[in-house]
């Protein structure tokens, strides 16, 4: 204590804070930079781990699997047959398949919703309490056929039940596509389907083969769930650990097991970080069917086959899942080894939420560090007062869109739920035509919201041009003005700081987009000292154009920043830009991504349309107010007053 | 304005549970509730009582017989969930009622002694002509103006920590209600016998408060200027009180079971639940065997600072070596609540929240002095923030574990060491400006610094 | 003609090796100061397996196998005391239920036909093994539960597990330190519960466990160094897990060709013991043993070859007993009868209930029976006292 107090008395002596102050805007960008230099070196080799099993029950490739030649030709047979009702219709289909898995001795169901088949083989020395999910949906999310998932999963139920290994059931799902209709069945399973239930879930697979082919080149693993969850690290490594056995190549987010770079690591980073911020919104693109196992204590991956022509066969996929179901089978307590929190920079390497945390901490301090400048560098009494009104203000309207808007998609779709567009190329059934015209009703009701809110994006972006000193009518004190302007960013750096371990990648996507946020207040620093001079050259030269223009720019330059500060920041901005990265050939991502953020609340119970409207978009509506109708002009600090006094 | 206030408050805490009654069990988490103040247990209490069963099978109940009994007649009326609203409001109200009374009568106890002390003290320092402006000077920054009756309401009706404990109809307030009342009257009323009679009633809810019968039968012999006398008198009130709670109880129940339920789990952390607390964590995650280690640790480190805080801060120094206006025997009773609410087994929110309502009372005398308010609220707000999610994460999830929800909890202990060293240490600098006549110029120079 | 030829030298040789077996402790009476064979005139074998979980499959298996060998050289199942911490052979993960076996041919089913399993599942405690080893049980605890040892057991100790440095975990919650089975041992000596012990464990750190030992007559030998792991030999693929650790797999490679009979010593298994085998360096602990090692039988610990010990009693053992100090004839279990029974008469009928314990558990925890009605009414009327004294208290 003694020296703390030592060391605090030399700091006040030698005057060390004022001085610090002053610099608040610069640590802030460096911490940000800091930020993004924290992941660009979790690819550098030693700076990450590689994936080891933690669990020592899971043993995976312990154990011999005989789902071999003898087994091809049964899939083979059920794959022609499947292929043969490609064009029935759902429920046709699913009662063929019922009736193949009652003859082997399965109790099968039907969710009503969505007309998802589900099927259970208890385990005939088991105890019941506990089961592994295999789920098939007939379309893949690449909009395939899933024809040898489904011969593959009968095929292998069909070896299951000849085996006397199982102590935990084996759950079939055979849903129409891996969203809504799987996401709806995991919710009935715990909620409403009474009729046939066998025990908690533990693990889930989804299996995609799409195509009829008999070999394939590579699998690919998918995992991230919705509002940032993902499975235990073990599950995956398990799947892996196998797959390597087997001699297969395997690869996560397109970067396979032996590549190895630090380039592809960090792509991997980087793909795997929006993957995770925008899970299940974006549909098709970000939806694999692993997400709708999301908050039920369910650990799901997605394994797709990828390529025909390679020289893995078809058994071999199925050996993937038997071994891992097997592994899982062999757990005697759920996941909880390994790591809950963590981000894949190649099938075989990861770094822990330990490693990476920091990155977005330091994102959230330098919101905290400019907010604190906000109200130190620009010579302000906090006015608390008016930051509650204010704020309150922006906050209530906030939450009344929140609700509002997603209910108005809602209601102009109907009353029913969206499966998705493409279901509709399975069959002619008219719950499928219904489905698509939802689709697309909720697609335009998004697109007029979207685009209304860029356009006011835009509008609250270009106001500050005619924000002018000396106008009196609606203007905020400066005391306001910089108390709200230093408010929103600080609520910001809480957001950040409230998401930083329950959803790291959103948090650090919000920390890094709304950035340009913390640049207003060392901005607007400037706007008083270009202003009066530019009046006067402006009256010299009137005649040219050109002239005029540069002129213009050159005195508004600050405003300028600001305004493009204020456009950068806006998420409406950033969910248009996004959506448009990652749009399909119809050029629609933007809309996709709108729709996937309002529908995706009352779908997957995916909050990140809250966070974003509730956390981001008030603080932004602040510094937009604070921009547009307030002083922004800053008074010189006291030892600048000071100086000049002395100077004089 | 102030009645405004009242209405305002009654209005925030009747409305929303009556027009949502599912409300004080959603806001029952575990921060806001605990099994010994939750009222969903003493609906189960309700019920076996009126289905003639024993109130402790089965280890849901712990709250004491005569409470469930007495809140049981409010369950039997008609609409008997606004009955409850309007119950928890109206002692809400009443105690933001007494506090204002106790801020009034704070102000006055202090400036009375400030200006006795002022007398005495121009009168000793006649001799010393040249020192005597400076010490004037100082007296007349002893004493700032207090807050007004309607902040005092305000930081007690719209405090969200005491808003949630409302709403949650936690058992809590019933033990709020009691101590507040008693240092009511003992402090303002000058009844010993009443305080004490109170103070029974609320050890007997909770346990918890038994030990501030130091703290306060100190804050009676201030008061009331009295001799030793009063202690004995003050605390055989005390005990034979909670002797006829504990017999009546007996009587009710005709048998020991509630001794067991209420208090001996209590002390032994027997309902392993987690809590905002610091020690839950020690009896789920740790070996058995040190249990009754940590029992015996954890329940003297909690009794152990009572008698020393009331002995230092408290007005009645034999020797007379101590200036009069320096002891604050009601500042020692408030932090001996708050070691209390730190170290005690089950706590909630709601109970730092009672605490945080109570410190503005202080700005009369020394709450100028504390500087770490902006601090320990930050931490504070980053505690609200983060508890939820963390035992979301643990509880709902299982991708975190107990050690994420417990880091909270420990930041919430260290919230609570804040306040106690902030308080001390403004209570201490203001002792020291005082003592010594620091002027005003001086003391912004001043830096103190403990050795 | 010809088997009754066979049969006949079988029998001389018989004869013959009783012969021999005779002169030995004729001989080794005489020379009592150098025992270079063991004295004993009973074996027992305590075999533990401390770890639950499938996953531990092996070391059900090590101490099964090990059991099967012991009793195949003839020690009888009354003799072995078999701890077993979990059941795999019933387990639903295995392959082949309600078999266990010790290696990926599998050719003996270790859990066939005549197993007795003294301690199972969660009977496998610290406690139980201390207590099993220092004999002190409640008097309810059946002989077939006991080491009912005198001092002319050897005793056979096998444990397997999981080990650190310094202790042995069983089970999932507890764990034994080295200084308590050598505090056990020691009261084991003092007791005269032992003659020689064998201690064999298999774990990793285990030579650890039997660096504090220091009461007499004990041999043993560990299957690792400290901060060595012990290695398990095989996975077998049908049944998903590893069977059988390294250490006991050369232990019964070499016993498997051991019979009854053999004259084998111990420095020829011990010899089995190298790096290359069990891939850690397994300990062999002789300080405490007074017999070489090229001298000791394997079959003092492993087998029942006895030697007959006739005791030299003086005094008369039954007399002693039965009679008091003045001679006179008394049957102690006649007297203990007899003052149960003045004690029972004497109580009065309606407290006998209370010595048998009151079968409602309800009825002792509270004293009268009483109505929620009553309760109100109390209650209200505290309420009313409260109020009362409030106004008496000004």
């Amino acid at each position: 204590m003694a020296l703390a107090e030592t060391f605090s008395r030399k700091i006040h002596k030698l005057g060390i804070i004022p001085k610090l102050v002053k610099f608040l805007p610069i640590f802030s960008l460096l911490l940000a930079f800091a930020s993004v230099g924290w992941l660009l070196v979790l690819p550098i080799e030693g700076q990450y781990r590689r994936t080891y099993i933690s669990e020592n029950a899971l043993m995976p490739a312990q154990a011999n699997s005989y789902f071999r030649e003898s087994e091809w030709n049964i899939v083979r047979g059920y794959r022609q047959e499947v292929k043969d009702f490609a064009h029935w219709n759902q429920s046709a289909r699913n009662s063929m398949v019922a009736s193949w898995l009652q003859d082997i001795g399965l109790k099968t169901a039907v969710d009503a919703e969505f007309g998802t088949l589900y099927a259970v083989m208890n385990a005939p020395r088991g105890d019941h309490t506990e089961s592994v999910v295999v789920a098939v949906p007939w379309m893949t999310s690449d909009m395939q056929y899933n024809e040898g998932g489904v011969a593959l999963a009968v095929a292998l139920t069909r070896y299951f039940s000849k085996l006397s290994i199982w102590s935990k059931n084996i759950i079939l799902v055979f849903p129409e596509n891996g969203h809504l209709p799987l996401r709806k069945w995991v919710e009935g399973y715990h909620t409403s389907l009474d009729f046939l239930t066998a025990g908690s879930i533990d693990a889930a697979i989804v299996m995609e083969f799409g195509g009829s082919s008999d070999y394939f080149e590579f699998y690919e693993i998918e995992y991230e769930g919705i509002n940032g969850q993902l499975p235990n690290l073990d599950l995956m490594n398990t799947a892996n650990l196998i797959g390597y056995h087997e001699g297969l190549k395997y690869s996560i987010h397109g970067t396979k097991v032996d590549d190895n770079s630090y380039f592809l690591r960090l792509r991997t980073l980087i793909r795997g970080i929006i993957k995770l911020t925008l899970t299940g919104l974006i549909n098709p693109g970000t939806v694999s069917g692993c997400e709708s196992f999301s908050g039920w204590q369910i650990q799901a991956i997605t394994i797709k086959a990828r390529g025909t022509q390679g020289a893995p066969d078809i058994t071999q996929f199925g050996r993937i899942v038997d071994s891992t179901l097997r592994s899982v089978n062999n757990l005697l307590e759920r996941f909880h080894q390994s790591f809950f929190f963590y981000l894949m920079l190649s099938p075989q390497y990861f770094v822990s939420i330990g490693t990476y945390l920091p990155s977005a901490c330091l994102i959230a301090v330098s919101f905290a560090l400019s907010s604190l400048g906000c109200v130190l560098n620009s010579g302000i009494e906090l006015d608390i007062g008016s930051i509650l009104s204010w704020f309150t203000g922006i906050e209530t309207a906030c939450y009344v869109l929140s609700v509002i808007l997603p209910y108005a998609v809602s209601k102009t779709s109907k009353a029913s739920y969206s499966g998705n567009t493409f279901s509709g190329t399975l069959g002619s059934s008219s719950a499928d035509t219904s489905d698509s015209t939802t689709f697309t009703d909720e697609l335009q009701a998004s697109t007029f919201i979207l685009y209304f809110f860029t356009l006011l994006t835009v509008f609250v972006s270009v106001i500050p041009f005619f924000n002018k000193t000396n106008r009196k009518f609606i203007k905020l004190s400066k005391n306001t003005t910089f108390s709200l302007l230093a408010f929103a960013l600080f609520y910001i750096a809480m957001l950040i700081f409230a998401l930083l371990t329950v959803h790291f990648t959103l948090a650090l996507s919000i920390g890094l987009l709304a950035l340009p946020m913390t640049w207003i207040q060392p901005i607007a620093k400037d706007i008083g000292q270009f202003r009066i001079p530019s009046v006067g050259s402006h009256a010299t030269k009137k005649e040219d154009p050109i002239s005029k223009i540069v002129m213009f720019v050159d005195s508004h330059k600050s405003t300028l920043k600001i305004c493009l500060c204020l456009f950068t920041s806006s998420p409406f901005f950033i969910i248009y830009i996004v959506g448009n990265y990652f749009g399909t050939e119809n050029n629609d991502g933007a809309l996709l991504l709108m729709r996937g953020l309002l529908t995706s609340w009352d779908q997957l119970q995916c909050w990140t349309w809250f966070v974003v409207i509730l956390g981001w978009f008030p603080a932004w509506v602040s510094c937009g107010i604070v921009c547009a109708i307030g002083d922004l002009e800053q008074l010189p600090l006291k030892d600048e007053v000071d100086k000049k006094k002395k100077n004089e | 304005m102030l009645n405004g206030i009242f209405v305002l408050g009654a209005a925030v805490r009747l409305l929303p549970p009556s027009f949502v009654p599912d409300l004080p069990s959603t806001v029952s988490s575990v921060e806001v509730a605990t099994p010994f103040t939750s009222f969903n247990s003493l609906q189960e209490a309700f019920y076996y009582l009126q289905h003639g069963i024993n109130l402790y099978d089965g280890g849901v109940n712990h709250h004491s017989p005569l409470l469930v009994v007495f809140l049981n007649f409010f369950n039997d009326l008609p609409y008997s969930y606004i009955v409850f609203n309007v119950l928890y409001t109206l002692i809400d109200l009443w105690i933001a009622y007494r506090l204002i009374q106790l801020n009034q009568w704070y102000f006055k106890t202090r400036s009375a002694k400030v200006g006795a002390e002022k007398s005495e003290k121009s009168e000793r320092s006649e001799s010393g002509e040249s020192k005597q402006s400076a010490k004037d000077l100082t007296v007349s920054n002893l004493i700032k103006s207090p807050l007004t009756d309607k902040l005092i309401a305000s930081f007690y009706l719209f405090n969200p920590l005491l808003i949630l404990t409302n709403w949650s109809h936690s058992t809590l307030l019933f033990t709020h209600i009691f101590l507040v009342e008693s240092i009511f009257q003992v402090a303002v009323e000058h009844s010993l016998s009443r305080g004490m009679l109170l103070l029974a009633v609320a050890s007997y809810l909770n346990y918890t408060p038994i030990f501030m019968v130091i703290p306060l039968v100190s804050l009676a012999l201030t008061v009331t200027k009295g001799d030793k006398v009063k202690v004995v008198e003050g605390v055989g009130i005390f005990i034979v009180s909670l002797g006829l709670l504990v017999l009546a109880s007996f009587a009710m129940t005709s048998s020991w079971q509630f001794v067991e339920s209420c208090w001996i789990t209590i002390i032994r952390f027997d309902q392993i639940s987690p809590n905002v607390g610091l020690w839950w964590y020690f009896f789920t995650e740790m070996f058995a065997f040190f249990h009754p280690f940590f029992v015996g640790v954890f329940n003297l480190y909690s009794v152990m600072f009572i008698l020393p805080i009331t002995i230092r801060f408290s007005e009645n120094d034999s020797k007379g070596t101590k200036s009069n206006y320096l002891g604050d025997s009601f500042l020692a009773c408030i932090l001996c609540y708050t070691w209390l609410i730190f170290t005690k087994a089950y706590p909630t929110l709601g109970d730092l929240g009672l605490v945080l309502s109570i410190i503005p009372i202080f700005k009369t005398s020394f709450l100028s002095y504390c500087k770490f308010g902006g601090f320990t609220a930050l931490i504070m707000s980053g505690c609200l923030l983060l508890s939820p999610i963390f035992y979301y994460c643990w509880i709902v999830l299982g991708n975190g574990n107990s050690n994420f929800f417990y880091s909270i909890n420990l930041t919430w202990g260290i919230v609570h060491g804040l306040i106690l060293m902030d308080l001390i240490w403004g209570k201490l600098t203001y002792d020291y400006i005082n003592e010594n006549g620091v002027s005003k110029e001086l003391q912004k120079k001043l830096r103190l610094t403990q050795i | 003609m010809r088997s009754s030829t066979f049969f006949y030298i079988i029998i001389s040789y018989v004869l013959l090796g009783l012969v021999t077996a005779d002169e030995e402790t004729n001989s080794e009476f005489e020379n009592s100061g150098f025992t270079g064979s063991s004295t004993h005139t009973n074996n027992w074998a305590v075999l533990v397996s401390t770890s639950r979980f499938w996953f531990n499959y092996r070391h059900m298996a090590n101490v099964l196998s090990l059991y099967r060998t012991v009793k195949r050289l003839g020690i009888p199942d009354s003799q072995i005391i078999l701890m077993l911490s979990d059941d795999i052979a019933c387990n639903p993960r295995n392959a082949f239920p309600g078999t266990v076996f010790n290696n990926q041919d599998q050719a003996i089913d270790l859990y066939g036909d005549s197993i007795e399993v003294d301690y199972r599942g969660y009977e496998v405690t610290v406690e139980n093994f201390i207590r099993l080893l220092t004999d002190r049980w409640d008097e309810n605890q059946p002989r077939s539960k006991r080491l009912l040892t005198d001092e002319n057991s050897n005793i056979f100790i096998y444990l397997t597990g999981h080990g650190g440095n310094e202790f042995l975990k069983f089970q999932d919650a507890e764990e034994i330190s080295a200084y308590d089975i050598a505090n056990a041992f020691e009261q084991m000596y003092e007791k005269k519960r032992y003659n020689e012990i064998f201690f064999m464990i298999d774990t990793c750190q285990a030579n650890t466990m039997y660096e504090h030992f220091y009461s007499p007559n004990i041999l043993s030998v560990g299957s690792s160094a400290i901060e060595e792991s012990s290695y398990s030999h095989h996975s077998d693929m049908d049944i998903g897990v590893a069977v059988i650790d390294r250490f006991t797999y050369y232990t019964l490679e070499f016993l498997e060709k051991i019979k009854k009979n053999s004259k084998l010593t111990m420095d020829k298994l011990f010899d089995e013991y190298t790096f290359e085998n069990v891939h850690s360096n397994p300990g062999i602990e002789t300080k405490l043993f007074n017999r070489p090692m090229n001298e000791t039988l394997l079959t003092d610990f492993f087998g029942n070859v006895q030697n007959v010990h006739v005791d030299e009693v003086e005094d008369d053992i039954l007399y002693v007993a039965n009679h008091d100090k003045n001679g006179i004839l008394h049957d102690p279990v006649d007297d203990a009868t007899e003052q149960n029974e003045e004690a029972y008469a004497s109580t009065a009928p309606t407290d006998r209930s209370l010595l048998f314990g009151s079968a409602d558990t309800e009825e002792r925890t509270t004293l009268t029976k009483i109505t929620p009605k009553q309760t109100k009414i109390f209650g209200g009327i505290t309420v009313l006292v409260l109020i009362g004294l409030w106004f008496v208290g000004k």
